[in-house]
């Protein structure tokens, strides 16, 4: 007869909860602690780095020396934004540089407005074709505006788009950026410095993101900056400065950057095309590029450098509706994922120094395995507490990892935009601010790893493509005036 | 801390609006006293002690947006509110940004206190500052000697060749000697680059010399900045020097010598550059099929077409030909 014991089942069952448990507070731990330690590293380059003079000051000191670049913006269904966004690019404030729109097969009036605005005309343009793309139907340029060049193409994904403009770029540096994107005037004469400094080394710059939602936008500039009015993009509005400004800033001054946004990047152009231009094979070819660029430079052992200025901004749109943020953030998991996957080689090898060990590796605490058990333990943790198989210690622990410690970051996060940056004028746009760093810890960070978690599942099953987001464009306070030629 | 940080704003706030205004007026005094040379306008200033601070951002500001003929009453200024010592300390600050600003400004005035903060300067750790106080050491015809210069500046091992680039252009009409005489020297090629492209600024006869000589550089980018500077010179009599550069091993050095013939209108190099119409370098064939556009005009795409030449060499030349159409 087996004796069947009721206690010893349940102690081995309370066992196994407080080691899952533990497990999942434990991988949430050492991530808080990877943030507090960004956040450290970030204030340290804050405290120490100097304010940037006005533009007038750089012109002055940069304009004879800075290297021409090319602006490439992949442009798929853009036709509310499209004109307004290239017209703002042809206004900057830069030296010598070029703007290539890429159409890439766009099915609504995306290239018939800029025809009918620019002027164009089918022409003849050089194209050095070294990375692959979809075939080019035409090459339109303009007489009004010499530095405009607009390709027609092919569907073929935004890393095609891409690619086609590398191939149609004439300058030593490209920019990407994307077609709903606002460069300030001055962003691309403070995002090349580090080029200028270190002329053979930097071969890559990146710059701030922030969500334009809610400024005042007139001809394609931010002319005031204000917080967005709904609770969606305020929540981004916040996490963009935790993840975009202070991760990115943290991470570059160890050398180990891993991804410069798609939304504004500045490369050169010999290394993007030495590691074959942006994969098509993803939706995260802007991170799977800084990942190549890093293990091609290791691998080939040059001396290089990808970098990361808080100075040049660069405002977006961000999505308004859950709908918009579900699409977003499960394609970002989707893009991390495949680019873990590809290059998990790197991991904690001797080659690839820091940015195997810290850059990859924060990758795979944060992209792979962290959302994963975080929403795992949404489910688990209450649940087991519930069944009384967890003391109530596990489940403060795990609030106190996965909410309470987030308010700390975020607050943090917002003390370093305020002490060295201060992008937001009002002290009640900063209240606001700081009331949402609390709130967005809980509720607003649980669904956004619930989305990422579908990014897994839609890995797993091999899916692509970006989505749809609705854009709802901008809105100019000054009516659009015509724009006089040069 | 939340609330600190609010407070902090709000009090950052109204600091910045009452140093709007003290900032406002002392720029007032200042443009008063530099235009009229009026006494009282400098008692103002020293009445309001606060504002004396401000003084030395206020003419920085100035100074980037305008040139003045004679520094001697910013000299005065300062001497008289006691703040060119302070300007002179801050030339060593630690901080990037504070010694940038002084040195920018103590570059637009004179005086022999002035000579010595600037020249500590030279091979400062952020080239700017570098710069800066060398175009201001320029100014005052206290320029240490060239082997000095770039033995302070290790460009190549400390700084790139690029922020000094401008800056050598300008001191290097009438210096090309002092200029050669570096090249003989063992300089990183980074060094000699800087060196190669300043020559490009003299019209005298040994800098062509030297730069015909730099064509041979055992570094590649040497060779094409020598090419860029004998385009820059114009000199024509340079054919026998840059023709042979169309057969270079680097294709970098074959793109601009193909680039330097046509910017020397040199035509009887035509028929080499029509060669590398087929060179495996797609810019040595783009900067070809541009140069044969701007010394052939259009009957360039008629020779290639005579010639059988492939498509994508003919879309080459042709998209050349738009290009001069456009910018025409």
């Amino acid at each position: 007869m087996i004796h069947f014991d009721l206690t010893e089942y349940l102690s081995a069952i309370e066992a196994v909860a407080r080691s899952v448990s533990g497990v999942i507070i434990a991988t949430g731990l050492t991530q808080n602690l990877l943030y507090t330690f960004q956040l450290m590293i970030a204030g340290w380059n804050l405290f120490h780095r100097a304010p940037e003079d006005d533009v007038q000051v750089l012109w002055a000191r940069y304009h004879g020396i800075s290297p021409p670049i090319s602006v490439i913006v992949p442009a798929y269904n853009e036709g509310p934004t499209v004109v307004a966004s290239a017209e703002s690019l042809l206004s900057l404030r830069y030296p010598n540089f070029q703007v290539i729109v890429v159409n890439d097969g766009s099915t609504d009036d995306t290239l018939e407005r800029l025809i009918a605005y620019f002027e164009l005309e089918v022409s003849e343009y050089a194209i050095d074709s070294v990375v692959p793309c979809q075939p080019i139907r035409n090459v339109w340029m303009s007489r009004k505006r010499r530095n405009l060049v607009v390709i027609d193409k092919d569907n073929g994904g935004k890393g095609d788009a891409l690619n086609a403009g590398v191939n149609a770029a004439h300058m030593p540096l490209i920019c990407s950026i994307d077609a709903d994107s606002l460069l300030e005037s001055d962003s691309l004469i403070r995002a090349t410095r580090p080029f200028i400094d270190d002329t053979d080394g930097v071969i890559a710059v990146g710059g701030t993101i922030r969500v334009a939602n809610g400024c005042v936008i007139d001809r394609g500039k931010v002319v005031e900056v204000r917080l967005p009015s709904r609770l969606l993009p305020l929540f981004q509005t916040v996490e963009y400065l935790r993840s975009f400004l202070i991760a990115r800033l943290a991470w570059s001054s160890l050398g180990t950057l891993t991804l410069i946004s798609g939304a504004f990047g500045i490369f050169r152009r010999d290394a993007v095309v030495a590691v074959g231009g942006y994969s098509t094979d993803t939706v995260g070819e802007d991170l799977e590029l800084i990942i190549k660029l890093h293990r091609y430079m290791r691998d080939e052992g040059r001396h290089y450098a990808v970098q990361f200025i808080p100075e040049p901004v660069c405002w977006t749109e961000a999505p308004s509706t859950w709908s918009g943020l579900v699409r977003q953030r499960s394609r970002w998991q989707r893009g991390a994922l495949e680019t873990f996957f590809k290059h998990k080689g790197m991991l904690i090898r001797s080659r690839y120094g820091r940015v195997g060990i810290l850059g990859i590796g924060q990758m795979l605490l944060i992209d792979v395995i962290g959302p994963l058990l975080e929403v795992v333990g949404y489910v688990l943790v209450p649940t087991l507490w519930g069944l009384d198989l967890l003391s109530v210690d596990y489940l403060l622990a795990y609030l106190a990892v996965f909410s309470v410690f987030g308010v700390f970051i975020s607050n943090g996060s917002l003390l370093l935009e305020e002490a060295e940056l201060y992008q937001y004028p009002r002290a009640v746009d900063l209240l606001i601010l700081l009331a949402v760093a609390v709130l967005e810890n809980f509720g607003y960070r649980q669904m956004c790893n619930v989305f990422r978690v579908m990014g897994w599942w839609q890995f797993l099953r091999g899916a692509g493509g970006w989505g749809e987001m609705h854009r709802v464009g901008f809105k100019s306070v000054a009516p659009q005036t015509e724009v006089l030629s040069n | 801390m939340m609330l600190a940080m609010v407070g902090r704003r709000v009090i950052h706030t109204l600091l910045q609006v009452r140093r709007g205004r003290q900032r406002d007026a002392l720029l007032d005094d200042v443009l008063g006293y530099l235009s009229t040379g009026d006494e009282s306008r400098i008692r103002a200033i020293l009445a309001r002690r606060r504002n004396v601070r401000l003084l030395p951002k206020i003419l920085h500001q100035l100074l980037t947006v305008v040139q003045f003929d004679d520094p001697q009453p910013i000299y005065e200024l300062l001497r008289i509110c006691s703040m060119l010592d302070h300007l002179i300390r801050e030339s060593a600050s630690i901080r990037i940004d504070r010694r940038m600003r002084a040195v920018e400004t103590l570059a637009e005035i004179r005086g022999p206190e002035i000579i010595a903060a600037l020249d500590a300067r030279i091979g400062d750790e952020a080239a700017e500052v570098s710069v800066a106080a060398l175009s201001g050491l320029a100014r005052m015809d206290a320029l240490p000697p060239f082997p000095e210069i770039m033995r302070r500046l290790d460009i190549g091992r400390r700084h790139s060749e690029r922020p000094y680039r401008m800056l050598f252009r300008s001191l290097a009409p009438g210096r090309a000697r002092d200029l050669a005489v570096l090249l003989a020297e063992e300089l990183l090629p980074a060094a000699r680059i800087l060196i190669v492209d300043a020559l490009g600024e003299c019209d005298e006869a040994i800098a062509s010399k030297t730069l015909a000589v730099m064509t041979h550089d055992p570094s590649e980018d040497v060779r094409a900045a020598a090419l860029r500077s004998l385009a820059r010179l114009g000199r024509k009599d340079m054919a026998a020097v840059v023709m042979p550069r169309l057969a270079d091993a680097a294709w970098t050095v074959r793109a601009q010598a193909v680039q330097t013939c046509a910017a020397l209108g040199l035509r009887t190099s035509i028929p080499l550059i029509a060669q590398l119409l087929s060179d495996h370098s797609w810019w040595v064939r783009y900067r070809s099929a541009q140069a044969l556009a701007q010394l052939g005009g259009e009957k360039v795409l008629s020779m290639c077409m005579a010639a059988g030449r492939q498509n994508e060499t003919i879309r080459l030349v042709r998209a050349a030909l738009y290009e001069m159409e456009l910018a025409a």
